[in-house]
């Protein structure tokens, strides 16, 4: 009895060791658990904010190309405008010169010549030959074929323009009906639009589809055209 | 002498006749140049016309589109 009595007290202490060692180790165990929860949850939230930064980088990204792409299809734009503008202006600076140049030989001509050379120039030739400018028998006339030459040359340019804008035109006019006709089948095979709009919004596209076509037609005879005489 | 001089006379206006017809056909080729040039320009222009027109009637339609 003495020695359970001698033992007790060790064991007491060796029981309150043992759950007091548990409870700490129990108490670490939590720590370690809510520091791993609060790992996870950083990691997480990292994560998702990476994935926010790169959303709005290539938001950025789209907006900083599509306005660059603006920019340049308005520089283009610009550019065209400004040719066409000076191409008028100096067919306008042509023909002012052109008619004030034959305003004063007619009156340098009436002046001179008078009533009796006037009947004998009267049907000689056509306008060009009563018009020389000073030049005569062969250098007129290669003065006017190379002015020939240079209008052909001229009108060539401004049709190979046309024919390069027209058929940008028409490639972009032909995507368009494509995507026009795919979307209009789609609805008419989801029955989301009736019969009757579906034959109008048909036609139009077939319409659409025929002034391309003409348009190609177009463009071919002036590429058959020839460029050089 | 005089024969001489008289068929130096001949041969100088029949060189003179021949050089004018040269010219003259020369003329002719050139106005002839002239006109196909003339000729194809104005076919350019009405093609230029009629692709601007095209190109008018296909924006119209694709605006409706």
């Amino acid at each position: 009895m003495k020695k359970i009595l001698s033992i007790f007290p060790v064991a007491l202490f060796v029981i309150a060791l043992m759950a007091w060692g548990n409870e700490t180790a129990a108490q670490q165990q939590g720590g370690r658990d809510r520091a791993n929860k609060e790992v996870n949850q950083a990691k997480q939230k990292g994560k998702e904010k990476a994935k926010e930064a790169d959303e709005a980088l290539q938001k950025e990204q789209e907006r900083a190309r599509e306005a660059v792409k603006e920019e340049e299809e308005r520089a283009r734009e610009a550019i065209k405008d400004e040719e066409e503008r000076a191409r008028e202006a100096m067919k306008d600076e042509e023909e002012r010169v052109r008619e004030a140049a034959q305003k004063e030989e007619e009156r340098i001509r009436d002046m001179e010549g008078g009533r009796k050379d006037k009947a004998r120039d009267k049907g000689k030739g056509n306008a060009y030959g009563r018009n020389k400018g000073g030049l005569e028998g062969r250098d007129f006339g290669q003065a006017r074929a190379e002015e020939a030459r240079m209008k052909h040359q001229e009108r060539r340019s401004e049709l190979d323009r046309k024919v390069e804008d027209s058929e940008q035109k028409m490639v972009q006019a032909r995507e368009r009906i494509r995507i026009a006709r795919e979307d209009l089948e789609k609805e008419k095979a989801s029955k989301r639009i009736p019969e009757d709009v579906y034959q109008q919004r048909k036609e139009k596209i077939d319409n659409a589809e025929k002034a391309v076509t003409e348009l190609e037609e177009k463009i071919q005879k002036g590429r058959k055209l020839p460029g050089e005489i | 002498m005089k024969k001489a001089i008289i068929v130096s006379g001949i041969l100088a206006l029949a060189l003179a006749g021949c050089t004018g017809k040269a010219a003259k056909e020369a003329e002719k080729a050139r106005a002839a140049e002239i006109e196909q040039i003339e000729t194809v320009t104005s076919q350019i222009d009405s093609t230029i016309t009629e692709i601007e027109e095209a190109a008018m009637k296909l924006d119209t339609i694709m605006s409706e589109l």
